[in-house]
C-alpha cells in the first residue's frame, strides 16, 4: 500500500513537466471538441489520435489517449443540455435532464453542474483504480484459458444485450459477426491462416484499428452527411460557476453515482453509456425529489454525468489487469497499449507497476482539465458546435484514411477501412449495433486461443469450463443474459416474482435509452 | 449560410435526434427488410461453418484432435450466425415478411428524398479518393481534389448566388489546399510515415 | 462577413492541430561526418514483430546506437504478422538505396523459404548482428523439480503429459524443446500462446508446467521471483542482472543437444550501394562493438552481445539456420524439405 502511495506521488511528480501538462490540455480540449460534435464519437476520436500518435514514444502517446477519452466522455454532455444530442453516445442520460434545464434558461448552471459531476465522477473512479487495480491484478491470476474464454463471451453477449435494448438479437449477431472477423489470418496454435485464399495481405488478417476507423470513422461520416440537417446552437448567458451548496446537496449521489459507474465500466462489455444509466436509474431511486427527475433536476444531471465519467477508470481497470476493453473506446487503448509495447495483463503489477500510477496520475490531471476547460472555456468551446459539418468531415475522412494507413503503412489498411465503413454503415441501417461488432473484433483471438488452449490443457476434457468457481459465475451470467432477451423467460420472471414478491420492482437499472 | 441559430429556443426535436444518430438506431425494420437479413445471415454463417470445416483437420500433422484445428473456432461461430440468421428469418416470416402491399411504402421511406443522392455522392467520392487515388497519384494533390470536391459537393445546393459560389469555390479550395499541406507535411516529417 | 467564419474556424483547427504536432518534437542537429554514406532523410528499420517483443526492444536499443553515429533519424516500423514475413518482404521490395533496412532473428532469413513464407536467402543480405538472445526453461517457482534432471525424468515418466508453454508452432521456443524431446527420446503437452510474454504468464500462474522461451521474455519474472529458471539452452551458464547465482546450461545434462543460437540484428540488402555497406561496417566497429547501452539491456536480459558482420556472421547464422529449417521440417511444420534448398541436415 505504502509503495502504492509512493509510485503515485512519483507518477504526480513525473507528469507534471510543462510540456506534458501541455500535452495533456490540447489533448483533453481536443477530446471535449470531439465529444461535443454530433457524430465524432469518442471511439472515433480515440482511434484516430491512436494512429496519429504512433510514431510518439509510448508513455506520451498514451497520456494523450486517455486525457482525450477523459475530454471526450465529459465533451459529449455540452451538446447533450444544448441540443438534446449526446455528442456522444454515453451523456445521452446527460440529455434528460440538462436539455430541460437549457430550455429553462439555465444553460451555464446544468453546463456548470455536469462538469463537476463529471470531475467528481472521474476522481471517485480513478481512486478505485488507484486502489483496485493493483489488488485486482493479483486476482486476476486466477483467471486462466477458461476463465478468459467465457470472459470473451460474456463481453459480446452483454454488449450485444445493452447496446440494441429493443432488438437484442441484432446485437448478438453484429457480436458473433465481430467474432467472425477476428478469426481471418494467422490463427495463434498453428498459424494457419485462415479466410486468406493465397492472398499475402490476408495472411496478417484485418488489424483492428483500420477496422475501428471504418466502422467508426467511414460509416458514421456516411450516416452523418446522407441527412442535410444541422443544429440549432444557443450560448450559455447565465453563471457557470456552480454554487457550492447545490454541489453539498447532491454529494451522496454524487458519491454513489461515480461508484455505480465504475463498477459499469468494470464490466466487460457495458462501458460508459450504461454507466450513466444505471446511475441516473440509481440516483432517482434513492432521490427525495424524484418527481424532478427528466424535468430539470440538478440531481439527475450531475448523478449521470457523475455515472458515465467514472466508467473511464473503471473501464481502465480490467484493461490494465486483465487485457479485456470495458466499451469500444476502452478496447482502442487497449490496442494502443499493445502497439506500444506496455503489454497490459495480470503481471502489469510485477513489470510495470509505476506505469500503472502514471495511469492514474494521467487520468487525474486530465480531470482537473476538464474541470478548468468545463468552468472557464464554457463559451467559446460551444464555437465549435458552428464549425460546419461539410467543412469538417473532408477533414475528418482524410484523417480517416491516413490513420488507416500509418497503422502498418500500406495501402491494404486502406481498403479494409473502406470495406468495414460501407459494411458498417449498411449494417447500421439495418438496425444493428456496432459497439459489439468492434468487441467481437478484439475479444475473438481470445476466445479462440482460449478455447482450444484449454482443450489442450485437459486433454479434450469440457468440465473445468464448468465447475471452476469463477467459470460457474462467468456462464451463469451469460445463461441469464440469453434467457432475458427472449420472449417468454422475462415473463416468467416476472410472474414468479409476482408470487413471491408480491410485485415488480418497477423499472430497474437497465432503464432502456428510449430515443438514442 | 448553413448554420442559422435558431434564437426562438424552440428546436425542432425530432429532426435533430436524426442527425446525431449517433448509436441512435431505434425501432425495428419491417419484417419485409428482416426477411433478407436473416436469410443473408444464414447463408454467411453456412458459408464461414463449411470453409472452417476445410481447414486442416487432425490429418495434418500439427493438429492432433478436432479441438486444436484452426477451424474449430470459426466453424462453432458460423453455426452460431447460421442459427440467429434463421432465427431472423423465422421472425420475420412469424411477423408476415411475405405479405408484399406495404413494403414499396415503407422502404422508399427508408431510403427518402435527399438521401440516396447524397448518400450516392458521398461513396463516390470517398470511394474514388481511398481507393482509386490514394497510391496512384500524390498525396497532396489527390488530398487537395477530395477535399475541393467535397465541399463543392455539399455546399453548392445550399449556395444559390453566383457571387456566393465563387467564394465558396475559393474557400474551398484555400481548405483543401491547407488540410492537405499540414496533413501531408506532419507525417512525413514528424511522425515519419511515408505517405503514399 | 458572416460567410468567413467557418472557414477562419476550420482553419483555425487546421493550423492549430499541425502547430501542436511541430511543437512536440525537436529538430536534430546535422554535422558533417566521416563516413562514406551520408543519409540525406531519415532511416527506416522495419520490425517484423509486435513492439515490446525481443526483437523490437533489441533493435530499438540498436537503432539508437547507429542514430548516434550517424546523426540522422532511425525510424523502427513495427510490420508484425507471418511469422516475421511479411515486415521481411516488405524490406525486400523496398529500394535498395539503403534507406529501408530488415530487422529480426537472422535464421528465419534462411527458414522462410522452407517454410513457403519468402523467398529469400542469407546471400540477399549483409547480417549485422547485435545480439543473441538464450533462451532458457523455468518453472513455477513452489514447483517440484529440484533442477532440469528432475523435470527430464518428469518428462520421460509421464510422456506427452507435461504442458509446455511457447510463443506458437514454429517459435524459438516450440523447436527448443521439440530438439529437447528429440534428444531424450520422449513427448510433451504442446500448448500455444500468441507470444512469448504471455507464455510466460501461463507458467507465473500455474496453468502450464514449464516455458522454454528466451531469457529477455522471462527476465522480469525472474527477478521478481515468479519463476524458478532450471536451465539455459546455451553452451555456458547464463547469469540475469538481480537473479542470484548462475544458470547451468543444457550440456550439464545432455552434452549431445546443439541448440541453436538465435542471433538478433539488422539487415540490409545485399545489392544496396558499397558506401551503405561500409559505413554500416564502421559504425558496427566504432559504436556497436562496445556499446554500453546494448551491454547494459544483455546484462538486464540474459542475453549475448554479438557484435558481428560480414562472412563471420553469415558462418554463425547459417549454423542456425541448418538446425532450425530441419526441426521445422520434422515437426511438420516446413513442407518443403530442407534438402531441395541446399540447407544440409546438421551433423
Amino acid at each position: 500500500m505504502y509503495e502504492g502511495l509512493q509510485h503515485l506521488a512519483e507518477g504526480i511528480v513525473s507528469l507534471a513537466t510543462p510540456m506534458n501538462v501541455f500535452h495533456i490540455a490540447w489533448a483533453t480540449l481536443l477530446g471535449i471538441c470531439v465529444g461535443m460534435l454530433p457524430g465524432l464519437t469518442a471511439t472515433l476520436g480515440l482511434t484516430l489520435m491512436a494512429t496519429l500518435t504512433f510514431h510518439m514514444p509510448p508513455s506520451q502517446a498514451i497520456m494523450i489517449l486517455i486525457s482525450m477519452y477523459v475530454g471526450a466522455i465529459f465533451g459529449g454532455s455540452r451538446s447533450a443540455i444544448l441540443l438534446n444530442i449526446p455528442g456522444t453516445p454515453a451523456n445521452a442520460a446527460v440529455a434528460l435532464d440538462g436539455f430541460p434545464l437549457a430550455r429553462q434558461g439555465k444553460v451555464g448552471q446544468a453546463m456548470g453542474l455536469a462538469t463537476v459531476g463529471a470531475v467528481f465522477g472521474t476522481i471517485i473512479g480513478t481512486i478505485c483504480l488507484a486502489f483496485f487495480a493493483p489488488f485486482l491484478a493479483e486476482r486476476a491470476l486466477d483467471f486462466q484459458s477458461f476463465e478468459f474464454f467465457w470472459l470473451a463471451v460474456l463481453g459480446v453477449v452483454i454488449s450485444g444485450r445493452l447496446t440494441a435494448n429493443q432488438d437484442p438479437l441484432k446485437g448478438w449477431i453484429a457480436g458473433f459477426l465481430g467474432l467472425i472477423v477476428a478469426m481471418a489470418g494467422q490463427d495463434v496454435l498453428q498459424s494457419y491462416p485462415r479466410f486468406a485464399y493465397g492472398y499475402s495481405d490476408m495472411r496478417a488478417g484485418f488489424d483492428l484499428l483500420p477496422v475501428l476507423v471504418g466502422v467508426f470513422g467511414f460509416a458514421e461520416l456516411l450516416s452523418v452527411m446522407k441527412t442535410p440537417i444541422y443544429g440549432t446552437v444557443k450560448s450559455a448567458t447565465d453563471r457557470v460557476i456552480p454554487k457550492i451548496r447545490d454541489v453539498i446537496r447532491y454529494w451522496k449521489s454524487i458519491i454513489s453515482s461515480g461508484i455505480t459507474g465504475t463498477m459499469m465500466g468494470l464490466i466487460p462489455g457495458v462501458g460508459e453509456d450504461m454507466g450513466a444509466w444505471v446511475s441516473y436509474a440509481g440516483a432517482r431511486a434513492m432521490s427525495k425529489e424524484k418527481e424532478k427527475f427528466g424535468k430539470g433536476s440538478y440531481e439527475g444531471l450531475i448523478s449521470a454525468q457523475a455515472g458515465c465519467s467514472a466508467s473511464v477508470p473503471g473501464a481502465i481497470i480490467p484493461v490494465l489487469t486483465l487485457a479485456i476493453p470495458g466499451s469500444a473506446p476502452a478496447a482502442v487503448l487497449l490496442a494502443a497499449l499493445f502497439v506500444h509495447g506496455v503489454r497490459p495483463g495480470p503481471l502489469i503489477m510485477i513489470e510495470r507497476a509505476p506505469f500503472v500510477y502514471e495511469i492514474v496520475a494521467m487520468v487525474l490531471f486530465a480531470s482537473v482539465a476538464i474541470l478548468a476547460f468545463g468552468l472557464l472555456m464554457t463559451r467559446p468551446l460551444l464555437k465549435v458546435l458552428e464549425v460546419p459539418r461539410n467543412r469538417l468531415m473532408p477533414i475528418i475522412f482524410v484523417l480517416c484514411v491516413v490513420g488507416a494507413f500509418a497503422v502498418n503503412n500500406r495501402v491494404f489498411d486502406v481498403w479494409v477501412m473502406l470495406a468495414f465503413g460501407v459494411i458498417g454503415f449498411f449494417l447500421r441501417e439495418l438496425r444493428f449495433p456496432m459497439a459489439p461488432l468492434i468487441l467481437g473484433v478484439v475479444l475473438g483471438p481470445i476466445l479462440d486461443e482460449n478455447l482450444r488452449r484449454g482443450l489442450q490443457l485437459t486433454g479434450g476434457e469440457l468440465a473445468p469450463f464448468f465447475n471452476r468457481p469463477i467459470c460457474m459465475a462467468l456462464w451463469l451470467v451469460i445463461a441469464i443474459t440469453f434467457l432475458l432477451g427472449t420472449n417468454w423467460f422475462p415473463r416468467l420472471l416476472a410472474k414468479t416474482q409476482t408470487v413471491i414478491f408480491g410485485g415488480g420492482k418497477g423499472d430497474g437499472p437497465g432503464a432502456p435509452p428510449k430515443d438514442y | 449560410m448553413t448554420n442559422d441559430s435558431n434564437i426562438n429556443g424552440e428546436p425542432v426535436e425530432q429532426e435533430e435526434a436524426q442527425s446525431g444518430s449517433v448509436e441512435a438506431v431505434s425501432g425495428r425494420l419491417p419484417p419485409q427488410a428482416d426477411l433478407f437479413v436473416g436469410l443473408g445471415l444464414a447463408l454467411f454463417g453456412a458459408f464461414i461453418a463449411f470453409e472452417s470445416w476445410r481447414m486442416p483437420g487432425p490429418e495434418s500433422p500439427l493438429v492432433r484432435y478436432v479441438y486444436e484445428g484452426p477451424g474449430f473456432v470459426p466453424g462453432l461461430l458460423g453455426l452460431v450466425v447460421l442459427l440467429f440468421g434463421l432465427l431472423i428469418l423465422i421472425r420475420s416470416l412469424r411477423e408476415g415478411g411475405l405479405r408484399l402491399e406495404d413494403t414499396s411504402g415503407q422502404i422508399t421511406a427508408m431510403f427518402s428524398r435527399p438521401e440516396p443522392r447524397r448518400l450516392l455522392w458521398l461513396l463516390a467520392l470517398t470511394l474514388l479518393y481511398a481507393g482509386a487515388l490514394i497510391g496512384r497519384v500524390h498525396f497532396l494533390a489527390g488530398t487537395f481534389i477530395f477535399v475541393t470536391a467535397f465541399i463543392l459537393v455539399f455546399d453548392w445546393e445550399f449556395t444559390p448566388t453566383p457571387h456566393g459560389r465563387i467564394r465558396l469555390a475559393v474557400t474551398a479550395g484555400v481548405q483543401a489546399a491547407l488540410t492537405s499541406f499540414v496533413v501531408w507535411y506532419v507525417f512525413q516529417n514528424i511522425f515519419y510515415v511515408r505517405l503514399p | 462577413m458572416r460567410s468567413l467564419k467557418p472557414l477562419r474556424a476550420t482553419a483555425s483547427v487546421v493550423i492549430a492541430t499541425g502547430l501542436v504536432a511541430i511543437l512536440t518534437v525537436s529538430c536534430a542537429e546535422h554535422e558533417p561526418l566521416d563516413y562514406p554514406w551520408e543519409p540525406t532523410r531519415s532511416i527506416q528499420v522495419v520490425v517484423p514483430w509486435a513492439a515490446g517483443g525481443a526483437t523490437d526492444l533489441t533493435i530499438r536499443v540498436a537503432a539508437s546506437e547507429i542514430e548516434r553515429a550517424l546523426r540522422q533519424s532511425v525510424v523502427i516500423v513495427n510490420t508484425p504478422g507471418g511469422t516475421g514475413s511479411i515486415g521481411t518482404s516488405e524490406a525486400l521490395n523496398a529500394p535498395a538505396d539503403g534507406y529501408t533496412w530488415a530487422s529480426g532473428s537472422a535464421s528465419a532469413l534462411g527458414y522462410y523459404p522452407v517454410l513457403d513464407m519468402l523467398d529469400t536467402s542469407l546471400d540477399d543480405w549483409h547480417l549485422f548482428l547485435a545480439m543473441a538472445h538464450v533462451p532458457i526453461l523455468s518453472v513455477h517457482p513452489d514447483a517440484d523439480y529440484e533442477d532440469f534432471g528432475d523435470f527430464l525424468a518428469d518428462l520421460e515418466d509421464r510422456p506427452g503429459q507435461v504442458s509446455v508453454a511457447t510463443a506458437g508452432t514454429g517459435s524459438t521456443g516450440h523447436k527448443v524443446i521439440e530438439l529437447i524431446c528429440q534428444a531424450a527420446d520422449t513427448d510433451y503437452n504442446h500448448i500455444s500462446y500468441p507470444g512469448g510474454s504471455p507464455a510466460v504468464t501461463s507458467v507465473v500462474q500455474g496453468e502450464s508446467t514449464a516455458t522454454p522461451q528466451l531469457a529477455s521474455e522471462q527476465a522480469d519474472m525472474i527477478r521478481a521471483g515468479r519463476l524458478r529458471p532450471l536451465v539455459a539452452f546455451s553452451s555456458e551458464p547464463l547469469e540475469i542482472d538481480g537473479h542470484e547465482g548462475e544458470i547451468p546450461p543444457i550440456t550439464d545434462w545432455l552434452p549431445d543437444v546443439h541448440i541453436p543460437t538465435d542471433y538478433f540484428g539488422i539487415w540490409v540488402r545485399s545489392d544496396a550501394p558499397e558506401e551503405v555497406i561500409e559505413t554500416m561496417q564502421q559504425v558496427w566497429d566504432e559504436y556497436i562493438v562496445d556499446s554500453e547501452a546494448l551491454q547494459n539491456f544483455a546484462r538486464e536480459r540474459g542475453g549475448m552481445m554479438t557484435p558481428y558482420y560480414g562472412e563471420e556472421a553469415r558462418d554463425l547464422v547459417w549454423e542456425s539456420v541448418k538446425t532450425d529449417a530441419w526441426i521445422l521440417y520434422d515437426i511438420g511444420y516446413a513442407e518443403t524439405s530442407p534438402d531441395e534448398l541446399d540447407i544440409p541436415r546438421p551433423e
